[in-house]
Order: C-alpha cells, then sequence, then structure tokens
C-alpha cells in the first residue's frame, strides 16, 4: 500500500512542480525579452518591419492590379471591342455600350478603347476625378512616328502619374495585337492602416531605383516591382517606429506571459480533475482491487481443497473449473472436464432418464436443484453421486454460471440398500417364522374338511342308486305300483328340487373340493418347507424341493407363462439345506417370470414358456430352470452374480438374490450355478449340486418329506 | 470620321496642269539614273495567305517580265500585312503617302478597308489597283476623283451571276442571305436583293454574322436557316468565316445548297471543308472565267507561269496546283496595264506627278494589253460621276467574265461555263 501510494504521489508532485517551473520560466522570459529588447540595436528592427509592411503594400499592388488586368482582358475579347478595333464595324457605338455596361470597368476612373492608328474608337469615364491629366491617345502620341505604335505601349503595360496609375491591355484578333485597352485607375497606397504604424508616403514611380534599399537617414525604401514595371518607394516615420515597436515588445511580452500563466494555471486546474483525482481514483481502485483478488484467492482455496467435487460452468453448463476432488472422483482430468457438459461424460446408460432430464431442466431454467445420480468415472466405474446445483446470477438476473457440489455417495446409497435388503430378508424371515405356524393351524382344519368331504363321496355313492329307482319310478308309466297322484307329486317334487341337476353335478363338485383340499396341503407344505430354519443340510430330494417352489411362486409365473417340468424320478438324494435352496429355484422362478413378463409385455395373448428339468449324474445332481423371457446382454449376464447389481429400478430389486444364489450354491454346497443367456431370446440357469454320502445315522425327521 | 473635301474643278484642272508641268521640268532637268519606284501590296497574309501571294505572285510575275524596270523606273514589290484589320490598310495608306517612291497600291481580297477608306484614298489621291476587291462603290464615287481601278468580280455584276446561277440550278426555292457584317457585306445585301427581287423572289431573309465568327455561333446560325426552311443560301464570307457555316450547313439533315461570292477561295478553305461537306451544300462559288483547265492550258498561261516558277522554284509545274488562282490572274493582267501606262511617262521624279499621270494614263489607255485572261482593248474610261455610263469606267472586267465554280473531289477548282463567256 505505501509503496504504491508513493507511485502515485510521484505523477503528481512532478504535475505541479511542473506548473510552477512553467510559471517561473514565462516570467524569466518575459523579463528577459522586455530587458534584450530594450539593449538591442533599433535598426535591423526597423528594416525588419518596414520591408514586411513593404512586403504587404507589394502584394496589396499587385493583387489590385492582377484584378484590373483581367478584367481588362476579358472585356478585350469580347466580339464587339474586336470588330470594332478591326474597322469592322460602322460605328462604335457598340463599344461604348459595351464598356458602360461591363461593371468590372465601374471601379476604374477612365477607359479607353484604341486602335492600331491611335484612334479612339470608346471611352467610358466612371471617376468624376478624373480630370484629363494624362490619357491613352496621349501615350500613343509619344509613339506616333511608329507605325506600330501599338507594341511598346502593351509592353510598358503600367505607367503612373501621380495617384492615377495606367493600364493597358491588348486587343488580340488571331493571335495578333491589332488594338488597346488602356486604362486609369486612381490608387491610394497610404491607407489609415498603414499611416498608423508610420508610413508617411507611399508612391510608385517609373524611376527604376535599385531592388531595395533603405536610406537609414531619410528611412525611404525604394523597391522595384518587377511585375508591374514600377518602382515603390515609401517612406516611414522613425520616431512612430521606435516608440511602436517598444510598446509592441512591451504588450507582447506582457500579454504572453500573461496568456501562458492563465494557461499553466488553467493547466493546473484542469490537471487537478484530469490527472490528479483520477490518480487517486485509480490507487483506491487498485487497493479495491487488491483486496478483491485476495478474497477470491481464499475462497479459491475453499473450493480447490474441499472434500466435494466442485464444478462451475457457464451458463450452458459447459465446464469452466473443477477442483481437485472432482478429479479425483471422477478419473477425469481437468482438462479433459473443461469445456464438456459433465452429463455427457460421467454419466451411463443406467443413470436414472429422469434423472438427468432433471438436472437438465434444471439448467435451462436456470433452477438450484438436489438429487442423486449415478455417475461413471473414467474406468466406467459406477459411483452414486448427490449433486447440489445452484445458478448464479449477475446484477441484471441473468444467470452467469452454474456452481455444482458433487458428493459421492456411493457408501450411502449402498448401505441404505442394505438396509433395504435386511428388512426385506427379516420381514420374509417373519413370515417363514409364521409360516409354519400358520401351516399347521390351516392344516389341522384342512385334515377334517378333507375327511368330510371324503365321508360325503361315500354316502352320495350309497344314495345315488336310490335316486336313479325314483326317476325311473318316474318316467315309466303304467307298470308303477304307486298311485297316480302319488306319481304326480313325486314327478312335482323331482322338478322342483331339480335333482337330475344335483346328481349331474355332485360329484363332480365333491372331487373339485377335494382336489383344493389338496393344494390347500401341498401350498402348506411348501410354506413350511421354505420356512424351514436355519441352514442345516438334509438328505434331501430336489424334485420336492422343485415342486415346492413351483407351488410358492405360481402367482408370479402362472398368468405369464406355461410350466413345463421334466423332473427325473430317480433322482438321489443330496445332502443340501432345503431352504437356501428353496431360496435359489425360488429365486430363479421369479426372475424368470419376471423375464417373460418384460418381454411379453402388452401382447396378453402371449404367453411364455418356464422348463424345469433335474438331472442327474453319477457324481451330481442338475436342476435346469430356463425361460424365453427377454434375455440378457453379454454385460449384464456377466454381472448377474454381483452383489447389488441389478437390472431393475430402484425400489424393484436389490441386486442381492442371485449373488446370495451364487453364495449359497458355490461356497455353501459347493456346486455351481451358470447361466446362459441371450439377450432377447431366454435364459437358462443351471444348477449342479455334489452328490454326498448320506449319513446312515441321519434321523427320519432330518429328512425332507 | 471621314472629312470630305470636294475641289472646284478648275482649280482641279489646274493642280493637275501644274503637276504636269513641273514633271515635265524635272524629267527634262534629271538625270539618266533609274528612279526607284515601290508597288505597295496591302492583303491580309494571316488569315487569307493563299490569296495575298497569289496576288503578288501576279504581280511580280508580270514585273519580271519586263526585269522590273521599265521607262526608267525600277519597280520593287513591298508587301504589307494588314492582318484583316482595315485600320492597318490606313497605316499602309499612311505610309505609302509619305513614302516618296510609293507608285500604288495593289489592295488584296478584302474589300472593307478600301471601303472604309474610299475617300481618303480618293482625296489623298492613292492609286489603288485592286484584283480582288469585288464590293460595287470603291469603284465608284458620287463626286469628286476616282483612284480606285478593279480589274475582278464586281459586284454589281456578282448578284446576278450569282442569283442566275442558283436559278439554272432550279433548287432555290427558299433563298436566304448569309452575309458578313463589314461594308462588302452591306454592299452585296444591296445588290443581292436587287437581283432577287428583279428573278421574283420577295422577303428573302437576312442574317449577318460577325468577323471571328465562333463556332457556336456558326452553329446556331445554321439552326435558324433550318428553322426558316431555307434551301439555297446565297453566302458572302471570307474564308475562315465561310467553312464554319458550310460545316454546320452541312449537318443539317436537309442541308440547303451554298452558292458563294468568291470570299471564300481566298485561303485554304477545300482543306478545312473536305469533299464530302461541300457536296452535301452543292457548293459553287463565284470566279471570273479565268483559264484553268487543266487539259488545256493556254500558251501564255503557261509562259507566265514559268515566269512564276522562276520567282518561286517550289511552285508545283501544274498551275492548276495554284491556291486562289484568281489572284495571280488577275493581278498579273492588272500590273501589265500598269505597266504599260507607267511606260508613257519615263523619267517622273515627282511622285506625286507621276500617279497623276499614271492615274489618267490608266483612265485613257488605247493601247491593247495582253493579259493572261485577254487582251484588254480598253481596259478602263474616265470616270466621271455625272454621267450614268461611266460608272463601270474603273472596271475591266464585266458580267461575262464572271463564271460559277466548284472543288471537286480531289480540291481542284472546276470552272462551270456560261452560255456565253466574253469580256468586255
Amino acid at each position: 500500500m505505501t509503496r504504491s501510494t508513493d507511485i502515485t504521489r510521484q505523477p503528481v508532485t512532478k504535475f505541479w512542480l511542473f506548473i510552477v517551473l512553467g510559471l517561473v520560466t514565462t516570467l524569466a522570459f518575459g523579463v528577459t525579452a522586455i530587458w534584450r529588447s530594450s539593449q538591442q540595436p533599433l535598426d535591423n528592427v526597423k528594416a525588419d518591419f518596414i520591408y514586411m509592411q513593404n512586403r504587404l503594400i507589394e502584394n496589396s499592388i499587385g493583387s489590385h492590379f492582377s484584378q484590373i488586368t483581367e478584367g481588362l482582358s476579358y472585356f478585350a475579347q469580347r466580339p464587339v471591342v474586336i470588330s470594332a478595333i478591326l474597322g469592322e464595324s460602322r460605328d462604335n457605338i457598340g463599344v461604348r455600350t459595351a464598356l458602360e455596361e461591363f461593371d468590372l470597368l465601374r471601379s476604374l476612373t477612365h477607359i479607353e478603347v484604341i486602335d492600331v492608328l491611335g484612334d479612339r474608337i470608346g471611352m467610358f469615364t466612371p471617376d468624376p476625378r478624373w480630370h484629363g491629366v494624362f490619357s491613352g491617345s496621349e501615350i500613343l502620341s509619344l509613339a506616333d512616328d511608329q507605325l506600330d505604335s501599338i507594341e511598346p505601349l502593351v509592353n510598358s503595360r503600367y505607367r503612373f502619374d501621380q495617384n492615377f496609375l495606367l493600364v493597358s491591355v491588348p486587343v488580340i484578333h488571331r493571335g495578333l495585337v491589332e488594338g488597346a485597352l488602356v486604362a486609369n485607375f486612381h490608387i491610394d497606397l497610404i491607407d489609415r492602416e498603414f499611416s498608423e504604424i508610420g508610413l508617411r508616403s507611399a508612391i510608385l514611380s517609373d524611376a527604376s531605383g535599385d531592388t531595395e534599399s533603405i536610406l537609414p537617414m531619410e528611412n525611404v525604401v525604394s523597391r522595384r516591382l518587377d511585375e508591374i514595371g514600377l518602382t515603390l518607394n515609401t517612406s516611414w516615420d522613425y520616431t512612430k517606429l521606435n516608440n511602436d515597436r517598444a510598446a509592441l515588445v512591451w504588450s507582447l511580452s506582457g500579454s504572453l506571459f500573461v496568456a501562458v500563466a492563465v494557461a499553466f494555471l488553467a493547466l493546473g486546474f484542469v490537471g487537478q480533475s484530469l490527472i490528479v483525482r483520477p490518480q487517486k481514483m485509480l490507487v483506491q481502485s487498485q487497493q479495491e482491487l487488491l483486496k478483491s483478488e485476495q478474497r477470491a484467492s481464499e475462497l479459491a482455496e475453499v473450493a480447490e481443497s474441499a472434500n466435494d467435487g466442485v464444478v462451475i460452468t457457464d451458463n450452458t453448463g459447459k465446464v469452466l473449473w473443477v477442483n481437485r476432488s472432482m478429479v479425483e472422483l471422477t478419473g477425469y482430468s481437468a482438462d479433459e472436464l473443461i469445456g464438456c457438459k459433465p452429463g455427457d461424460i460421467l454419466q451411463g446408460p443406467e443413470s436414472c432418464p429422469e434423472t438427468r432430464k432433471s438436472l437438465h431442466d434444471a439448467v435451462e431454467s436456470a433452477s438450484p436443484i438436489r438429487t442423486e445420480i449415478l455417475n461413471y468415472t473414467k474406468d466406467q466405474k459406477p459411483y452414486w453421486v448427490e449433486i447440489a446445483l445452484t445458478p448464479v446470477f449477475d446484477g441484471d438476473y441473468k444467470v452467469v454460471r452454474f456452481i455444482a457440489i458433487e458428493r459421492d455417495v456411493t457408501a450411502h446409497i449402498e448401505r441404505l440398500e442394505l438396509e433395504k435388503e435386511l428388512q426385506s430378508a427379516r420381514k420374509l424371515e417373519a413370515v417363514g417364522q409364521l409360516a409354519a405356524g400358520i401351516a399347521h393351524e390351516i392344516n389341522t382344519p384342512c385334515q377334517f374338511v378333507g375327511d368330510n368331504l371324503n365321508f360325503f363321496h361315500e354316502a352320495l355313492e350309497e344314495i345315488l342308486p336310490f335316486v336313479e329307482w325314483m326317476r325311473k319310478a318316474c318316467d315309466e308309466s303304467g307298470a308303477s305300483e304307486l298311485a297316480d297322484r302319488d306319481l304326480d307329486v313325486l314327478r312335482a317334487s323331482w322338478e322342483s328340487a331339480d335333482i337330475g341337476f344335483f346328481v349331474e353335478e355332485l360329484p363332480a363338485s365333491l372331487s373339485q373340493a377335494k382336489d383344493g383340499m389338496v393344494r390347500i396341503s401341498e401350498i402348506v407344505r411348501a410354506m413350511k418347507d421354505l420356512s424351514h430354519p436355519g441352514t442345516d443340510k438334509l438328505s434331501t430330494d430336489l424334485n420336492r424341493v422343485i415342486e415346492s417352489c413351483l407351488t410358492v411362486t405360481r402367482s408370479e409365473w402362472k398368468y405369464v407363462a406355461n410350466l413345463e417340468m421334466s423332473l427325473f424320478d430317480e433322482l438321489p438324494a443330496v445332502f443340501v439345506s432345503p431352504g437356501e435352496i428353496n431360496q435359489v429355484c425360488v429365486n430363479i422362478l421369479v426372475n424368470a417370470a419376471h423375464a417373460i413378463s418384460e418381454r411379453y409385455e402388452g401382447e396378453t395373448s402371449l404367453r411364455g414358456c418356464i422348463e424345469v428339468t433335474t438331472k442327474a449324474t453319477p457324481s451330481a445332481v442338475t436342476i435346469e430352470i430356463s425361460d424365453n423371457g427377454c434375455g440378457m446382454p453379454d454385460h449384464v449376464k456377466a454381472r448377474i452374480f454381483d452383489p447389488f447389481f441389478t437390472t431393475k429400478e430402484v425400489g424393484k430389486g436389490t441386486g442381492q438374490g442371485l449373488a446370495i444364489a451364487y453364495d449359497i450354491i458355490t461356497k455353501r454346497h459347493n456346486g455351481s450355478l451358470k447361466v446362459d443367456s441371450e439377450d432377447g431370446v431366454g435364459t437358462v440357469f443351471k444348477i449342479e449340486l455334489p452328490i454326498e454320502q448320506v449319513d446312515e445315522f441321519e434321523q427320519p425327521e432330518q429328512r425332507a418329506a | 470620321m471621314h472629312r470630305v473635301h470636294c475641289k472646284p474643278d478648275f482649280l482641279k484642272r489646274l493642280s493637275r496642269t501644274l503637276a504636269c508641268a513641273f514633271a515635265l521640268v524635272s524629267s527634262v532637268l534629271a538625270n539618266a539614273e533609274t528612279i526607284e519606284l515601290n508597288v505597295y501590296l496591302d492583303a491580309d497574309r494571316q488569315g487569307h495567305l493563299a490569296s495575298a501571294l497569289a496576288i503578288e505572285l501576279g504581280v511580280r510575275t508580270a514585273l519580271s517580265e519586263v526585269d522590273y524596270e521599265i521607262a526608267g523606273y525600277r519597280l520593287n514589290v513591298v508587301p504589307f500585312d494588314h492582318r484583316g484589320n482595315v485600320k492597318r490598310s490606313k497605316l499602309t495608306m499612311r505610309k505609302y503617302l509619305a513614302d516618296d517612291s510609293a507608285l500604288a497600291i495593289v489592295g488584296g481580297m478584302h474589300s472593307p478597308p478600301y471601303l472604309r477608306y474610299q475617300h481618303f484614298i480618293n482625296w489623298q489621291r492613292v492609286l489603288l489597283l485592286l484584283p480582288w476587291s469585288a464590293a460595287g462603290p470603291l469603284t465608284r464615287v458620287e463626286f469628286g476623283e476616282n483612284w480606285v481601278f478593279r480589274l475582278s468580280v464586281d459586284d454589281t455584276k456578282a448578284a446576278e451571276r450569282l442569283v442566275e446561277f442558283a436559278q439554272r440550278a432550279g433548287s432555290c426555292d427558299q433563298p436566304a442571305l448569309v452575309l458578313w457584317e463589314s461594308g462588302w457585306g452591306r454592299t452585296n445585301e444591296k445588290t443581292l436583293s436587287q437581283s432577287l427581287t428583279a428573278a421574283g423572289f420577295s422577303a428573302v431573309p437576312t442574317f449577318y454574322f460577325q468577323g471571328s465568327l465562333r463556332q457556336s455561333d456558326a452553329f446556331h446560325l445554321a439552326d435558324k436557316l433550318a428553322e426558316a426552311q431555307v434551301d439555297c443560301v446565297f453566302l458572302v464570307s471570307q474564308t475562315t468565316e465561310g467553312a464554319q457555316i458550310v460545316t454546320e450547313l452541312a449537318r443539317l439533315p436537309n442541308s440547303p445548297m451554298v452558292i458563294s461570292h468568291w470570299g471564300i477561295t481566298g485561303a485554304d478553305f477545300q482543306d478545312v471543308v473536305p469533299a464530302e461537306k461541300r457536296d452535301a451544300v452543292d457548293l459553287h462559288f463565284l470566279q471570273t472565267c479565268y483559264p484553268f483547265d487543266r487539259a488545256d492550258t493556254p500558251e501564255n498561261v503557261v509562259r507566265a507561269w514559268n515566269g512564276a516558277r522562276n520567282i518561286d522554284p517550289s511552285l508545283d509545274p501544274d498551275i492548276t496546283e495554284l491556291r486562289a488562282p484568281a489572284g495571280f490572274f488577275h493581278a498579273y493582267d492588272l500590273t501589265k496595264i500598269l505597266l504599260k501606262s507607267l511606260a508613257k511617262h519615263p523619267g517622273i521624279v515627282d511622285i506625286r506627278a507621276l500617279r497623276i499621270l499614271v492615274h489618267d494614263s490608266l483612265e485613257a489607255l488605247d493601247e491593247p494589253v495582253d493579259g493572261l485572261m485577254s487582251r484588254y482593248e480598253k481596259p478602263f474610261n474616265v470616270f466621271d460621276p455625272s454621267r450614268a455610263e461611266s460608272v463601270d469606267a474603273h472596271e475591266a472586267l464585266g458580267l461575262d467574265a464572271l463564271c460559277m465554280a466548284r472543288w471537286d473531289s480531289d480540291g481542284y477548282i472546276q470552272m462551270i461555263p456560261n452560255t456565253a463567256a466574253a469580256l468586255r
């Protein structure tokens, strides 16, 4: 600050120093000029002054002559003049008239048109002062003896007598002189302007004096004017010149001093506003700028060192700046990110389209938004990020940039999914726990309902022959031993009770009821199997496990697919945890149903197909569950057993099912779980379990029923 | 301003008698030395040089045939250039009067100088011989002495020839006069008007133009003639102005026929105005009927031309190459007549007396003079202003000596013969 103040104060100091020096210099100049002029010899000054004034008079004379000469030359070219000069016209009235009508000639004193004989063929006297002292004819009379008298007149164009000058211009015909215009005009060389500066007299003469001479004692200047052939003689008042010169020097010096002093003072005041004040304002601006820069630097450090990713974009969403954390989070370098739109390179195929649209709309509408989205690093590794996007406005409420804070929430999301899965698992566990009790509770009434149905069935078999006999009795006529009246009553009762219908339908109803009970029993048993607590391994009939799974998942697949089972009758028992195998098969069957549903969505007339096959080899038992659903692309198939990997929407699948299944089969049962799928065709899951020796001392209740 | 001096007849006769007596005495007392005489040539050697040179050539050729000497006189030709300025002619006349050796002035093609100073000429007894100037009044005075002798076209007859030709051409129903604003132009207006009136034309429009005519003036003049639907123009002009007028008339869609006085032939008209423009206006001009046939040049003309070529070897052997040939023929013949008259008065020292004697001899000459154009039995007569029959006393040529001519495509003059061409 001090250094900048010193720097800015220097120009101001120099400025005022310049002003003061200027004033002093001006004063010194004025004093010196006056002193020196008083000491200088006067003759040189006077000579210069007179010379200069003479020049002015000469120029004035010259221009006056030129004007008149040009006017006369123009007039001399007029056809009426030429005709009169040549004697072609009968009289000279035309010439006289032309002289009087030519305006330029009115400034002259006297004009004559003279022919080659020296005769005056036209004359005009505008100036009443003309007293005929000198005339053109008298000029010609001087050369009257010479027959070619016109030439000398033209050559000596200017003659002078007192204050009347004589100018003659030739009248040209076919390039040759045939006559002359001779004009007299009065010239007053001494006007008030020149007399005030010391001119005493100015005379033009024919005497050819020296080109230039000044006689100091008489102050007479003679100068030959070659242009007009006359000599200008001027005489000057010496005393007046001296006095005037001294006064001029004093006034010039004084005026100069005052003018310069005023100028410098004005410059000082102007400089104050144009230089000093702006300089101060500049200093102030510099200080404020320094503060702004410091503040900006601090803010930049905050942004740079934040743990979260910070992205600054322009008003179209293109990256202008990213901090270190953003680089680390995404794996892209700052240069790779700058100039791009984050969504174009960070988001991928599994990034939620609705969330992407929301972000896009927020940029378009310059609205703040906070959301979560799945992004991808440069290595295409997915990660969840919470984005807080904030627009920045200028003074005119126009968006100038966006600031996005991006926080990696992958761990948080995974934790939330785990918690959801855990909650689902707990629910299922709870349901499973209840299932056994419910199964038991349901089983008992199912049992005696089933027994009663059996009784009804047996009784019906006894009653049906009697009813048949009654029917025959009602139908046959004439041979019945019943009275007609009783027969009629019997027939009417048969009709109103619709006995025939009952006879026809009752067996089927009872049969269906019995089937229903059998099914309830099977479901209960399946639920019981499913809810089998713990993971203890038992010698298990996998066919039965399959059937239970199919029963439990019927509601998932029965509306969308046909089931085809091909279970190996002699399937050996395997030593597995039935509950866990159940869990695996249920998961696969549900996925199959969902895949078929996805493929045939909207096509209610079409149904898929689920095939379940069991096979056995000497060493292993195989369960194959295949479907003709939507299948999986290769990149999905490759990750199908990864934890938390799912192709379903959030909340519709946690991605844990197959991962757990895989874990159950491979790690807990030393088996293999393989998948084969083709996108748009279908999927086959193959479970292979090793056949293990059954412990001969295993308790019967440990065997799966 | 002109002063007129009228001397009574007896005084005139007395002065002439005393002059002759003095001349006689002086001739007796004079020694046998050759007397130098000057013949002044007063012509426009700027704008009409061809005519001036042709006249000078004619004079010199005639003088050379007598070796410039006759009757004890040695004749010198002194040319002057009046530049078309009538007042310079006056200067020449002044010089002539101040020159004790100046016998005569041979005039150029212009009439205006001599018209303007006619009285001066006659009053001061300037012996003026005109081989070209055609203005009628030049050789006619109302009173006093007449010192102008002409062997040339006479405008009092020129108009008759021009109008007769126009009638012969048959394409002149709406004539107009286009005249140079000068004495010559004004005299021709009178004679042409009279001739046209006699021919049955009336209200013939007349257009005057100034000397030093500008092209724009000629342009407007042509337009005026077109507006007046003129089909025939009688032109009295000098060469330069005539060329401008003919050029502008040729540009008109219906160019009128131009019948011109001979003023346009004094310079190089045919070089300035090309053949197609001359033909466009069917230009014809007045000439005297001098022998100018390339195919048949008379022997005397050949002889005279050879003499001319001795004076100026640069001349073409063919006389038809001569520009302004009328000046040569007329000047030659006129000089022959002068010499014949001068020869009758040898040894006269006093120039004024000699002039009188020569003047009288010219009027009285009755010895034939062989000229190029004709044999002149009695070229001139005594001029008596009181007698009407002496109106042509100082005219050597008559109407029959006037012909019309034209330039062919190569610029050579072609004479158009009259029905009866005969000289007085």
